[in-house]
């Protein structure tokens, strides 16, 4: 989570407050992906995940002047919570809508993702993907909160108590708490290996490169 | 360690493996000697890491930036649009009083004049229009004023409940225009009410304060099941196209489910017999109608008029059979009438069944779809083998923007 140290992050967001395309351009490109892999974690269909992070960028352009982050972990924060607003807007229009549209639209539990890789790797992704997602949609706020701060984000327990206003220990415990419960939630759709789910397809790969396959 | 902290630890571990590495990570060799009750809970943490590693498409990517420096472009064009006025000359200046210039130099940034303008003339039409009721001359300024007012100070909560008047100020004119009889002005007091309505459903929707958005729902929704009965009410003193029109409304508000997708004129191949000239009324076709909401005692109507008893029914599809004499319309329009009154026109005409044209209109060529082939037949094929759509205010496509 570090910022490229030609431009310190405070300097490119005052940069950018004062509609500097540059450094818009520069906060764009080292948060398109916190945000849009936060809204995945959440949506799981990925054209709605890029849709969402595309109105959340707009209301970031549009709202950059407003914004009294100073540093990047508070200017996640602040980015995050324009996304989850959007993400609730999203939810509600597809409650309102009928059924049968629903299907089509969040076809990513049913498989669907944008993706020329291997095939393999395709198909396990799909699998797991879709029952992780169900899995998270099912914990408490909080614990999916920091399990995609944690886990999806890749920030720090400290990093996740600054941004969820909590003790770093709190955080940990909740972390426990959630995998645990992701644990249990997955438990019956499990054949994934132990270790790195997904996985199956690129360690066949690596295998590959590494001239260990069988 | 107590075990939350221990988790971490591996956590951390595993990410930065990860992250070093760039390839998968066992957990054996991360966890070493680490105890194995939390094995489990690490192999989840792995199961996330797709959507770690998950990224925009590059087409995304750069089309979303393009489009994210075209509006910065655009809002820092605005700024330099030449707002600003020229300064005062001392001149002008020394000719305030001092109350003025005070005044004015608390509002001398173009933006505060503008918001101070913008306020003065909603206030004052405000007032000027305020009693002003519904078919007045200055109703349409006093709902100016009201949505100028809402725009200056955006509350949403009070952007519902204007646009909710606005709405039921529109029913109750629609509602005076059928009781004079008046179903134009009618028709246009509804495309006035679904759009208030829709206004009002949309701000509602968006109000972040989850109770104060449960509220204004309950409104849109009240207001809505009070405008349907008298809707509902209504259709007697319409014609089918009216009737259609207010059907649109009330579906879309989920107080019907009637709805025509799609018509086609099928061939009559399991009654050959009648699939030629009926008894000396002519050509016949079977109509077939497909959509939802249908119930017994439905009536396909054809450019309005009834066509005959249904010969199959269900839920979702009618067939009949049909004059092809009356099927041969330019403008021909396919619709479905319930028992109450609502009407759905259908979306979509199918002249010919899967390709064949004119297939019901010669006999003899043989085969079942034969009762296609060239002859005097052809003639009277209405626009084979293409599709019409209706005009989009026969079917009112407007609906889709509104939620219920």
């Amino acid at each position: 989570m570090t910022w490229p140290p030609a431009l310190p992050f405070d300097q490119a967001l005052k940069r950018a407050q004062a509609a500097d395309q540059q450094a818009m351009g520069m906060i764009y490109k080292r948060f398109l992906p916190v945000v849009y892999r936060f809204t995945l974690g959440r949506v799981g269909d990925v054209h709605a995940a890029e849709d969402i992070t595309s109105e959340t960028f707009f209301v970031i352009v549009e709202r950059i002047r407003e914004t009294r982050a100073h540093d990047e972990l508070t200017f996640v924060a602040w980015a995050l919570g324009i996304a989850r607003n959007q993400i609730a807007m999203h939810f509600r229009r597809l409650k309102s809508r009928p059924t049968s549209q629903l299907s089509d639209e969040n076809d990513f539990a049913a498989g669907r993702l944008p993706d020329e890789r291997d095939p393999l790797d395709v198909i396990t992704a799909r699998e797991s993907l879709a029952e992780v997602v169900t899995a998270l949609d099912k914990l408490t706020e909080e614990q999916r909160s920091v399990i995609l701060y944690r886990c999806v984000l890749g920030y720090s327990a400290e990093d996740v108590g600054q941004l969820l206003g909590k003790q770093a220990g709190a955080i940990r415990a909740l972390q426990f708490r959630a995998l645990a419960s992701l644990a249990r939630l997955l438990q019956h759709s499990e054949p994934a290996p132990a270790d790195s789910m997904g996985s199956l397809a690129r360690q066949t790969r690596w295998a590959r490169r590494t001239g260990m396959e069988e | 360690m107590h075990p939350e902290d221990a988790l971490d630890v591996l956590l951390t571990e595993r990410a930065n493996n990860r992250a070093g590495a760039g390839r998968p990570v066992t957990t054996s060799r991360t966890m070493g000697t680490a105890d194995e009750t939390l094995r489990p809970l690490v192999a989840v943490a792995a199961r996330l890491d797709p959507l770690a590693d998950a990224a925009p498409s590059a087409a995304f990517t750069a089309d979303l930036e393009q489009r994210l420096m075209a509006r910065m472009r655009e809002r820092v064009a605005q700024p330099q649009q030449p707002m600003r006025p020229a300064p005062s000359s001392p001149a002008a200046g020394s000719r305030r009083t001092p109350v003025v210039s005070g005044i004015l130099r608390g509002v001398s940034h173009p933006a505060w004049a503008g918001i101070a303008a913008a306020l003065l003339l909603t206030i004052g039409l405000g007032v000027f229009t305020a009693q002003a009721a519904p078919g007045q001359p200055f109703y349409t300024v006093r709902q100016l004023a009201q949505r100028m007012a809402a725009q200056a100070f955006p509350s949403p909560t009070v952007s519902v409940k204007d646009a909710l008047a606005h709405a039921q100020a529109d029913l109750s004119a629609y509602n005076a225009a059928i009781a004079r009889g008046d179903t134009s002005a009618a028709l246009g007091d509804l495309r006035s009410l679904r759009a208030d309505d829709a206004e009002a459903a949309t701000v509602a929707i968006a109000i972040s304060d989850p109770g104060a958005r449960q509220t204004a729902s309950q409104q849109v929704t009240q207001f809505r099941e009070a405008a349907a009965v008298d809707l509902r009410q209504s259709l007697a003193a319409l014609d089918w196209r009216g009737r259609a029109q207010v059907t649109n409304a009330l579906r879309a508000w989920g107080d019907t489910s009637l709805v025509v997708t799609d018509a086609r004129i099928v061939s009559d191949s399991t009654s050959p017999g009648q699939g030629q000239h009926d008894s000396g009324k002519g050509v016949t076709a079977l109509l077939q109608v497909a959509g939802a909401g249908f119930a017994d005692g439905s009536q396909v109507l054809v450019n309005g008029q009834p066509v005959g008893s249904p010969l199959s029914q269900s839920p979702t599809l009618i067939r009949v059979r049909v004059q092809t004499g009356d099927l041969n319309d330019a403008n021909l329009v396919i619709a479905v009438e319930e028992s109450d009154g609502t009407v759905a026109i259908a979306a979509r005409i199918d002249d010919a069944d899967g390709g064949q044209p004119g297939a019901v209109e010669t006999p003899g060529s043989g085969d079942n779809k034969g009762d296609q082939g060239a002859g005097s037949g052809s003639s009277s094929t209405p626009n084979a083998t293409s599709s019409r759509t209706p005009s989009p205010e026969s079917t009112d496509s407007a609906n889709s923007g509104i939620s219920h």
